[in-house]
Order: structure tokens, then C-alpha cells, then sequence
């Protein structure tokens, strides 16, 4: 690969606070200039070989495996498909809220992590903070009060998920066509007891981001900045949700690329390119090709795509964000925080509308209709839109399946920002410091990236860095243990 | 491992059932489950998660329960410290860390073992191994000794079973 190139090539090998098998390589010429980048995946998946040969409504159980991270919003995507192949076009109230309050509760939890757990010691701490530091133990010790709601925020979200999923690993509560429970008084009340707080800390978490960005803000909005088309589902009228919608996609600009695009036509719009170098593929909108049809997803980009919010404490926060740009799109990477916990704020608020919900105590759970051979969904994972796209033969089996995965989505975006920080701060430099592969770190971290789903088997190393010259020898190593 | 009367335990398995070996954390959990045995709480997960922190301060010992990747046939049981130089954070987190959180908020932390059984395939895929399955055989005779020692101890029986 890349060793052919006469000069040296810098690999991070995986990535850190990234889930499972990332590596960044990044080739420099002979004067110092940064010649190539690449995130690599360098693990296949075959994802959907969990799910072809299975009967359709094992789906939403088996799907869960694919991902430890975010197994609930497979959980939930699977159903969705499914609800399309036993013709449930409209779920009964019960059945639409519980599995709401289980996605709110899984963006809650998801968020928390990120923002708590992976981004604030970079932000908290400073890029070139020692890495001993930069952890969540130096939070702690940091702001011991912020860090124990960060993991209490985590719990009450885990613990939603509980309740309605069933449990945590191979929840069942979503299954096609419903739900297989509702939520029991007693299960309402402990969660009301506790939503207030939970809302405050949530404002509190997005004060505290706002107020580190504003300190450096021309910093934040030009670190990891470039141009992008943003892809998100919004509600009918524009607002914005994370679990049901249609497909609109953005230009960097802001103008309307498409819109109101229903799931079974996803193919119309979106296309994936196969690129030898990695295993994970390239989506773009097939109306603009591969070189300009690439797009952001996840928080930053459901909140330059959606209208307007409908809980009031999220809206007012999205239009202060909005305000920067004037109402256009952001296309500032770091301005992902300050999205995710907007949207953790968003899922707060709606946690505790659907709790004071009477519906949750319905006892209509299943809707059934006329059964087809294809379903397609998406839903609004935390980390971005994910696709799940089934075919059935007679006997009920899968016979088809594509998955597009949030990361997926956001492929070409990661590899764009560590295009961007190569050039920014490596350019040049004769010795790679822990502080600047880091920089490298936050950028790709600044996206939610989850890479492998979930192997985590003792004894795995976590770092690896190469500098190899041109002749493939290794001229500077680094590994954290 | 010396289990004192009436400690309250935490077993705790973790790995992802879809990548074979993986698989072995929470097979294991599911024969504590069906052990039933007193005072004994098994619980599992995909993964290790910073919330842990908060629920270990109510357990005495805890028993964390993983594939090996690298290491001893047939499984390896240490002693897990708290660890507050973190260097390996992803979404998950490890066990020493975990540790460090729980210490962090509450003061001290539990005294933990790790019991890590050795596992072979890591790809995607269900089922796990004919090695690993023997292993987790082997892993599981040892602790349900110890539990079932144990529970002797609280009927009665003065006798105590050590290991490492």
C-alpha cells in the first residue's frame, strides 16, 4: 500500500476511546507534507450474515449481537423492518411510546457516555494533557460532582432501557409489529421520581460544554472544519426525531438536496462505494456521485437538517446553536458536543412527556396487517441514521439483507477531519508527540465512532503507532499499554 | 479467594454472544443463574460500563467474568486493583478502572477477582468453540466449589477453601 510512496507513513493502530479495529495512517512525502490519510477498518463484519437464513421476527433479537454499543437501536431498527413485513403501518399507542421511551432512554445513556466519558477530558483537560490524564478518572478528580452525574445520568438511561427492553443483553421488548410489555405504575414512578434531576443535569452537561466552547470559540468552530452535505430523518412537518421519520438531505449550504424520502425508496437516493483500502463502505447520494454526493450524520447533522424541536428547553438551545451561522448549517466537527447534548437535553425532556403519558399503560401492544416480502427502516441511532433493509422467501426466512450503520454513514466525514488535522498540525513536524496524534484522536472521537462492535476478550492492545520511512523501516514507535 | 460467611457477591459476565468466544462471560452467568445460590447476585452484559462504578459499593466481592484472549489454559483468576492511570478507555472500560470509579465516589471499592477463560475465536459468529467450551467446564466446576464451600460454611460447617 502506501510503502511504495517514497516517504513515511504514520499509522495509529486502533484509534483510541474508538470502539474496536480502527488505524489512522497518515503518509508523509519526503519534505514533511502529509501526502495521503486514511481511517481504516481493518476487520470485516459481515454483518448481514447474522441475519440471512433467520426467520424475520428473530431479527430484532439476533440483531442486538451486532453491536454492543448501541444493540438497542438495532433492537429497535430490526422491529421497525419487521412491523413493515407483518404489515403493522401504524403501531398501537402503547407500542409507539414504549419503544420511544426505550430509544430516548438509549440516547440518554449514549450521550452521557460520550460527552462524560470519551470527549470531555480533551475539552476539560486540553489536547496535550497527559493521557494519564485525559480519562475519566482525571474528571473525577477534576470535578468529582460533574463526573458522578455523568455516571448516574448513564444508570437512569441503562435503567429505562431495562424496563423496556427487558434486559440488557438480547433485550425483547420490541417485536414485529409492537411491544411485548408496557410499563407497569410502579416502574413509571421510580423513573419519575428521579426525571427532574435527571433534566437538570442534563442542562447542566450542556452548559458546561457550551461554556468550554465559548471560551475558545473561533478554535472550536475551525478545528476539524470542512464542508459537508448533512443526511438526517425529520418528522413531516420538519421537526426534528430521532426514532421515526422521513429522509432530508442538506448541502453545506443549507439548500434542500432532497426531502420527505420514505424508507423503501432508500435506494433511490443512497448508493455505497467499495474501496479496496477498507472494509466499511462509502455511502453517497446517488443524485450528486461519489465525490460530492458524502454526508455527515448523526447530532450535528440532525440539527442542521431538522426545522425545529418540540420540547421547549432543546428548541431554545437549537437556536442559540443555529445563531452562530446564521441559521445555515454547521460544518464545524467539534460542534457535534454541543449538538449531543442538545439532543440528551431533547431526550431528557421527552423521557419525562412520555412518563406522564397514560399510554405507557395500555395493554394493546401488537398491531398485525397484511404480510410482505420486504421491509426497510431506519431510526436515528445516537451516532447517526441506520438503515435495515430485509427480504423474506415463503418459508419466512431472510433472505436479503443490507444494513447501513451510523459509522458507516459517517465514513468519508472521519476520514475528511483526519485529512484536515494532518494538514492543520502534523504538516512539517520531525517528531510525532502524544499531544498531536491525540489531535488526530479528537477529531475522529469528535464523531462517536463505533468501529467493531464490541469484542472486548482480554488482552487486546489498545494503541500502536508506526513511523515507517521510505524504505519500510520503523523510524518511531509508540504504544500505550 | 477466601468467600467469608454471608459475603454478598456480584458475579459479573460480559462479552458479546455474536462473536463466538465472546460468548463465554455470560454462558458462564447463565450456570450461576440456574445455581441459585444464596446471597449470589449474577448479572451481564455486552460490556463493562462506567455505571458499574456506582453498584459495586454494594456488594462485598465481585467476580468479573471474560474471555481471555491471551493467556492460560484452561482460565486465569487475579486480583483486580483499582487502577486510576487509565491508558485503554473506548466506550467500554475495564475492570480496574471501574474499580477506580467505585473507589472515587464511594471511598473504597470491593475486593475483585477477575476470572478470564480462555477462548480461541473472536469472529462473528454464534456458538463457542469445543476448547473454549471445555475451559468454561473447567472454570465453572472451580467457582461453584467455592460458592457451594460457601454455602456449607453457612449451614454450619467450619471448613474454608482458598485459592490463589
Amino acid at each position: 500500500m502506501s510503502t511504495k510512496t517514497a516517504g513515511r507513513k504514520i499509522v495509529i493502530n486502533p484509534v483510541t476511546r474508538v470502539e474496536g479495529h480502527g488505524k489512522v495512517t497518515i503518509l508523509l512525502d519526503e519534505k514533511g507534507n502529509v501526502q495521503q490519510t486514511r481511517f481504516h477498518i481493518i476487520e470485516f463484519r459481515g454483518f448481514e450474515r447474522f441475519v440471512q437464513g433467520r426467520f424475520y421476527w428473530e431479527a430484532p433479537t439476533i440483531v442486538q449481537r451486532l453491536c454492543g454499543i448501541c444493540p438497542v437501536s438495532h433492537h429497535l431498527c430490526a422491529a421497525k423492518t419487521t412491523d413493515m413485513i407483518v404489515g403493522a403501518k401504524t403501531l398501537t399507542p402503547t407500542a409507539e411510546k414504549m419503544r420511544r421511551l426505550m430509544h430516548y432512554g438509549q440516547t440518554l445513556q449514549s450521550h452521557a457516555l460520550h460527552f462524560f466519558h470519551l470527549c470531555s477530558p480533551d475539552l476539560l483537560f486540553g489536547f496535550d494533557a497527559p493521557v494519564e490524564q485525559r480519562n475519566v478518572i482525571g474528571v473525577i478528580k477534576a470535578d468529582p460532582e460533574t463526573a458522578k452525574k455523568a455516571v448516574l445520568l448513564r444508570k437512569y438511561g441503562q435503567e429505562i432501557i431495562k424496563a423496556t427492553a427487558g434486559k440488557k443483553v438480547h433485550g425483547t421488548g420490541a417485536i414485529p409489529g409492537g411491544i411485548n410489555k408496557n410499563l407497569t405504575i410502579e416502574e413509571r414512578d421510580i423513573f419519575l421520581k428521579d426525571i427532574d434531576t435527571i433534566l437538570q443535569w442534563s442542562i447542566e452537561a450542556l452548559e458546561l460544554c457550551k461554556k468550554i466552547v465559548k471560551e475558545k470559540l473561533e478554535f472550536f468552530l475551525n478545528f476539524g472544519a470542512f464542508d459537508s452535505n448533512h443526511l438526517s430523518i425529520v418528522r413531516k412537518d420538519g421537526c426534528l426525531d430521532l426514532y421515526d421519520g422521513l429522509l432530508r438531505a442538506k448541502t453545506a449550504d443549507g439548500e434542500i438536496i432532497f426531502d420527505m424520502v420514505k424508507p423503501e425508496d432508500y435506494l433511490d437516493y443512497i448508493a455505497e462505494e467499495v474501496r479496496p483500502w477498507s472494509y466499511m463502505k462509502f455511502p453517497f447520494i446517488r443524485s450528486l456521485g461519489k465525490e460530492k454526493g458524502w454526508y455527515r450524520v448523526g447530532p450535528l447533522a440532525r440539527i442542521n437538517n431538522c426545522d425545529f424541536i418540540d420540547t421547549p428547553l432543546a428548541e431554545k438551545e437549537r437556536q442559540e446553536l443555529m445563531s452562530l451561522s446564521g441559521g445555515k448549517p454547521i460544518n464545524a466537527s467539534m460542534a457535534y458536543h454541543w449538538t449531543r447534548m442538545i439532543e440528551m437535553l431533547h431526550s431528557a425532556e421527552k423521557i419525562k412527556d412520555l412518563l406522564n403519558d397514560s399510554d405507557l399503560q395500555g395493554t394493546n401492544l401488537i398491531t398485525q396487517g397484511t404480510k410482505q416480502k420486504r421491509g426497510v427502516a431506519w431510526i436515528e441511532a445516537p451516532r447517526g441514521t441506520l438503515f435495515h433493509h430485509y427480504e423474506i422467501n415463503d418459508n419466512d426466512q431472510i433472505v436479503l439483507a443490507n444494513l447501513i450503520v451510523s459509522t458507516t454513514n459517517n465514513n468519508e466525514p472521519m476520514n475528511q477531519v483526519v485529512n484536515v488535522l494532518a494538514k492543520d498540525y502534523l504538516q512539517g513536524k520531525s517528531e510525532i508527540t502524544e499531544g498531536l496524534l491525540n489531535t488526530i484522536e479528537v477529531g475522529i472521537r469528535a464523531y462517536d465512532p463505533c468501529l467493531s462492535c464490541a469484542t472486548h476478550a482480554l488482552g487486546q492492545m489498545p494503541l500502536h503507532v508506526q513511523v515507517i520511512n521510505h524504505k519500510g523501516e520503523v523510524v518511531n514507535e509508540l504504544s500505550r499499554k | 479467594m477466601n468467600l467469608v460467611e454471608n459475603d454478598k457477591i456480584l458475579i459479573f459476565g460480559y462479552g458479546n454472544p455474536g462473536r463466538h468466544d465472546d460468548a463465554l462471560g455470560s454462558l458462564f452467568i447463565q450456570r450461576v443463574q440456574q445455581s441459585n445460590f444464596k446471597n449470589v447476585y449474577a448479572d451481564a452484559d455486552y460490556q463493562l460500563n462506567i455505571e458499574l462504578g456506582a453498584e459495586l459499593t454494594n456488594y462485598d466481592k465481585v467476580i468479573f467474568v471474560d474471555a481471555l484472549r491471551e493467556g492460560e489454559e484452561p482460565f486465569c483468576l487475579t486480583r483486580v486493583f483499582p487502577s486510576k492511570n487509565i491508558t485503554f478507555t473506548t466506550h467500554s472500560i475495564n475492570a480496574e478502572s471501574i474499580l477506580a470509579i467505585c473507589e472515587e465516589y464511594f471511598g473504597s471499592a470491593p475486593e475483585t477477582w477477575m476470572l478470564g477463560i480462555k477462548g480461541y475465536d473472536f469472529t462473528i459468529g454464534e456458538g463457542i468453540t469445543d476448547k473454549s467450551q471445555k475451559n468454561l467446564e473447567i472454570a465453572w466446576q472451580y467457582l461453584n466449589k467455592i460458592l457451594n464451600q460457601q454455602r456449607r460454611r453457612e449451614h454450619g460447617t467450619k471448613e474454608s477453601y482458598s485459592y490463589y
